[in-house]
């Protein structure tokens, strides 16, 4: 009943001209961001900020989460349409949605992540709504240890991450966690491979490697065939998802939910890690796994759901504890804080019209970015109609505005020509470039996590035995490990 | 598509060997205390030993027929363009302003690809500087660079 | 030749006579100020830059804009304001890192005599807190607790060489306990893993604990300050505690380039004092849980003398700097 009461509170705040007004601008910056490569939400959010000073706290955070939100829909697009990722959460998307796209189905992989993205949306939401205090408080018994565990287990995936050779998937692997290593030691600080520069201090950005390993190789890739054909089948199949897309993609979005919700949680780039969990999961459970890479619509459907929900996820800990867990959470607290209103455990009870009023907003919100998405694909799908010769040029600009936007700084830029002349080279001899991007998320907060543990516990390994969840993480990792042999013993039987 | 990969695989053995000299310059510390080293050195090793085993594959397998389908030499020449063109918008770009480094890397690029006729070379080139630096710009407030003609 | 390329030498031709026209010598500032936030956007810094930005516009009749130059802990942004001309037209929002990444890393291409303060604008005073269960009620008991176990407790920063990090190595030093140190990454990782019970204690600014405090779900063992907070008059001081040399804060300053002309700088300055006494600027930034400080470039400069002695102490005994 108290819910209920809450929810119309919300409504009534969500639903009055001015909010909707602004819930769309929200949203509508959200998909240009999202599909603009480089730009992502951070920035976006970072660049508005200053506008939602004058505006009512209600308003302002309904805005800025609408184009976060709103960017995980965009984000999608331009990963289908040329393999470029609009944000890094969409990496996995590029693995089977480009090839959809090539294969004349653009109209179906667009459709189905615009589906998918709004019923995760929805799920997401209703999780937020129900359990937010209870996660928040859950969330805390994840120390060092435990996100140690977690990276452990997340590294398995890279198993499920390759079509071809998995010596080959595991040298990227160890490759990205390597990418990952370089920068500022943050437990030392002291700097490694940075040569000097201060570009290399903060690491490689995930950003412009994602871009180059993506993107740039691709648009390389394309330009050795010039002047011949189209790299994409010129018949279009369809601009929506078909009955056997639905029949395939309802369980991979359904179970991309849930995970993504829950991994959402987690401090540091959830949404990438839950698209990638989402990818590799739906590839176990399929019965046919060797068609993952090839564009089957349950690679983009699942990670599609996840990166979304994922987003709902990564509100609990900011609303429900005051703790912003990634860049994009710090930019909301402050939007909240310059009105004087700071986000704590204190927060849903002192405040109830702005978080039920911000919950209501996220369903409107994803309605309307449904209903904008949709008409949006038929655009989409005849861009790529245009002649390549003047569609490349414009990628690239694309990508080099893009990355230059995240810090102003044209070294970046250089990273990415740098990583797409590499992944470029790479590709020829058969390394992908999936496991080397899940590495380096989870590699730096593998280390860093392991450190942290070891200060902590003074050097004992016991710790990660002793505590549950850490426990069950590191059986599931050996399960893993050991699935495959277990599986090639019986087969051999 | 052998050479290639032995190559390859050559290579990164080579680069494994690299980290592993430089992370020996880093404080290494012990399996209690890792240091900024430990990583780093750990996952050399475990490069060395991937590459080893692919290089071990790679020579071992018998040339396939399929090899992966050479690259025209002028299809070289237009990858290189395109990059050099990108990394000079990158190297000009501060000093010259976004409008102008802008213009200048469309016309290029435009030109080394496909190489349409110069007034729809111009007039594309025109069209994106101007509707990219209103979208970044204005409608997104993205800061983007005014170089030495102030634009 | 075409029309179009015709049009297109115009157009270059035109624009190179409209910048030869020499700039005209009218007093400072004749065009936008950019203030360099070396942080990411909605950190205190850009709070606070953005909350004054429209007062010291008007003061200045230029625009003002912040340009986040966020990376490697604060070194990118600042460097990049070292590097600006020196004209007045660039200028820095920083908290202490400014002083103390110099102290940590010796290559760092930066000191504070690279910069001309302008005015120290805002505080936040440090809070040293304990998970709302931890078996200690106030300083004093987490003190004897360390004595008595040393280096069995641990603290949590926000990384190496941070403001956190220093304040957990000048306790050790103040009060001769031995605590662990381990870095988290943020302030607000810190104050997540005290909550989580993870990590004993930290020592944070009010802006990172107090709605944590005012939950109950943080005990703030002592606030670092001469008075108590009028808002938390429950939480003893460190001064009370016998521990003046504890009485530490987060500052927010503003810096020029070390070559900007005296004029610009007084200029500066002068709207900077007078934004911080404007009513809303104030209100506002109360609202964003710091403090107002104000304080002009000669004692702000006097003040910077103090805090690179202080920490260049530290440094020294707690082998922090490389």
């Amino acid at each position: 009943m108290e819910l209920l009461h809450n929810f119309a509170l919300g409504l009534s705040v969500a639903l009055t001209p001015m909010n909707l007004l602004f819930c769309f601008i929200g949203a509508l910056v959200g998909t240009l961001v999202g599909v603009l490569p480089g730009l992502g939400p951070v920035g976006a959010v970072a660049f508005l900020l200053s506008i939602t000073f004058k505006m009512e706290p209600a308003s302002a955070i309904i805005m800025l989460a609408g184009i976060y939100y709103g960017a995980m829909y965009g984000g999608s697009t331009t990963s289908i349409l040329v393999n470029i990722p609009g944000e890094t959460a969409s990496v996995v998307t590029c693995l089977d949605g480009y090839k959809m796209a090539r294969q004349g189905r653009a109209g179906a992989a667009l459709g189905i992540s615009a589906f998918g993205s709004f019923i995760a949306g929805t799920v997401g939401v209703v999780g937020l709504m129900f359990l937010a205090p209870l996660l928040g408080r859950a969330a805390l018994s994840f120390g060092p240890a435990e996100y140690f565990a977690l990276t452990l287990t997340g590294l398995t995936l890279v198993a499920y991450l390759s079509q071809g050779s998995m010596t080959k998937a595991l040298i990227m692997a160890v490759l990205g966690l390597l990418a990952g290593a370089v920068g500022m030691d943050p437990i030392s600080g002291e700097e490694r491979f940075t040569y000097g520069t201060l570009t290399l201090r903060d690491g490689f950005g995930l950003v412009p490697v994602a871009m180059g390993l993506f993107g740039i190789a691709e648009v390389l890739e394309n330009l050795i065939v010039l002047g011949g054909q189209s790299v994409y089948e010129t018949k279009i199949q369809g601009l929506l998802p078909n009955r056997q897309d639905w029949r395939d993609s309802a369980a991979p979005i359904a179970r991309g939910s849930v995970v993504g919700f829950f991994l959402g949680i987690l401090p540091g780039p959830g949404p990438v890690i839950a698209s990638f969990v989402s990818y590799a999961m739906e590839k176990r459970l399929s019965r046919y796994p060797e068609k993952f890479g090839t564009g089957v619509i349950e690679g983009v459907a699942g990670p599609e759901a996840a990166n979304n929900a994922a987003t709902a996820g990564s509100f609990i800990p900011l609303l429900s504890l005051g703790i912003p867990t990634s860049a994009i959470m710090a930019l909301f607290m402050g939007a909240l804080m310059i009105h004087g209103i700071q986000p704590g455990p204190l927060f849903i009870a002192k405040y109830p019209e702005l978080f039920w009023g911000f919950i209501a907003s996220m369903y409107v919100g994803n309605a309307m970015l449904l209903v904008l998405n949709l008409p949006l694909i038929g655009i989409w799908v005849k861009l790529l109609k245009t002649p390549y010769a003047i569609l490349f040029p414009l990628i690239l600009l694309f990508c080099l505005i893009g990355v230059y936007s995240l810090n102003a700084n044209v070294a970046e830029i250089v990273i990415m020509l740098a990583f797409g002349v590499i992944g470029f080279l790479l590709r020829r001899v058969g390394y992908e470039g999936a496991p080397f991007i899940l590495a380096m998320v989870l590699g730096p907060i593998m280390e860093t996590s392991l450190r942290q543990t070891l200060l902590i516990s003074r050097g004992s390994f016991m710790i990660f035995l002793n505590r549950p969840i850490c426990a069950v993480l590191i059986g599931l990792t050996v399960v893993f490990l050991l699935w495959p042999l277990f599986k090639g013993a019986r087969r051999e039987a | 598509m052998k050479r290639l990969e032995i190559i390859a695989a050559a290579l990164l053995a080579g680069l494994a060997g690299y980290v592993l000299l430089a992370a020996n310059q880093l404080r290494i510390g012990n399996f209690r205390v890792p240091q900024t080293g430990f990583f780093p050195r750990a996952l050399a090793v475990l490069l060395a030993l991937l590459t080893v085993v692919e290089l071990v594959r790679a020579l071992r397998q018998a040339e396939t027929a399929t090899a992966a389908a050479r690259i025209p030499s002028e299809a070289w020449l237009r990858i290189g363009a395109t990059l050099a063109i990108m990394l000079g918008f990158a190297l000009v770009l501060e000093w010259l302003g976004f409008l102008l480094a802008t213009f200048a890397l469309m016309v290029l690029l435009l030109r080394a690809i496909e190489a349409p006729s110069w007034s729809k070379v111009f007039i594309v080139a025109l069209a994106t500087s101007a509707l990219t630096y209103g979208l970044f710009a204005w409608l997104l407030g993205v800061p983007l660079p005014a170089g030495i003609l102030g634009i | 030749m075409s029309k179009a390329k015709f049009n297109f030498i115009m157009f270059i031709m035109a624009a190179v006579l409209l910048c030869a026209v020499p700039q005209s010598s009218a007093q400072y500032p004749t065009k936008t100020i950019q203030i360099i936030n070396p942080f990411p956007p909605g950190a205190v810094t850009d709070i606070v830059a953005r909350l004054m930005a429209p007062k010291l516009s008007a003061s200045l009749g230029q625009q003002v804009v912040i340009v986040n130059k966020a990376g490697g802990g604060g070194a990118v942004g600042i460097q990049a304001a070292k590097d600006a001309a020196p004209d007045g037209y660039t200028i820095l929002v920083t908290p202490p890192p400014i002083a103390l990444i110099p102290i940590v890393n010796k290559n760092s291409g930066f000191t504070l005599k690279d910069f001309t303060p302008l005015g120290l604008a805002t505080s936040s005073p440090n809070t040293t807190v304990v998970k709302s269960d931890a078996p200690w009620k106030s300083l004093e008991e987490f003190i004897a607790e360390a004595k008595k176990s040393p280096g069995q407790l641990t603290y949590g920063s926000a990384g190496p060489g941070t403001t956190p990090h220093f304040i957990g190595e000048l306790v050790k030093l103040k009060t001769g306990i031995e605590m662990t140190h381990v870095p988290l990454g943020s302030e607000s990782a810190a104050a997540t893993a005290v909550l989580g019970g993870h990590v004993n204690v930290a020592f944070l600014t009010l802006g990172t604990t107090r709605s944590h405090v005012e939950a109950g779900t943080l005990r703030a063992l002592a606030v670092a300050s001469n008075r108590r907070l009028k808002d938390f008059p429950n939480i003893p001081t460190t001064v009370e505690k016998g521990h003046p040399e504890l009485n530490l804060k987060v500052w927010v300053g503003f810096f020029a380039p070390a070559k900007t002309p005296a004029a610009a700088v007084k200029r500066l300055a002068a709207a900077i004092n007078e934004s911080l006494k404007d009513a809303e600027v104030v209100a506002n930034i109360e609202k964003a849980q710091a403090l107002i400080e104000n304080l002009g470039p000669a004692e702000f400069a006097k003040f910077l003398a103090e805090e690179e002695r202080k920490w260049g102490e530290v440094a020294r005994a707690a082998k922090i700097s490389q």
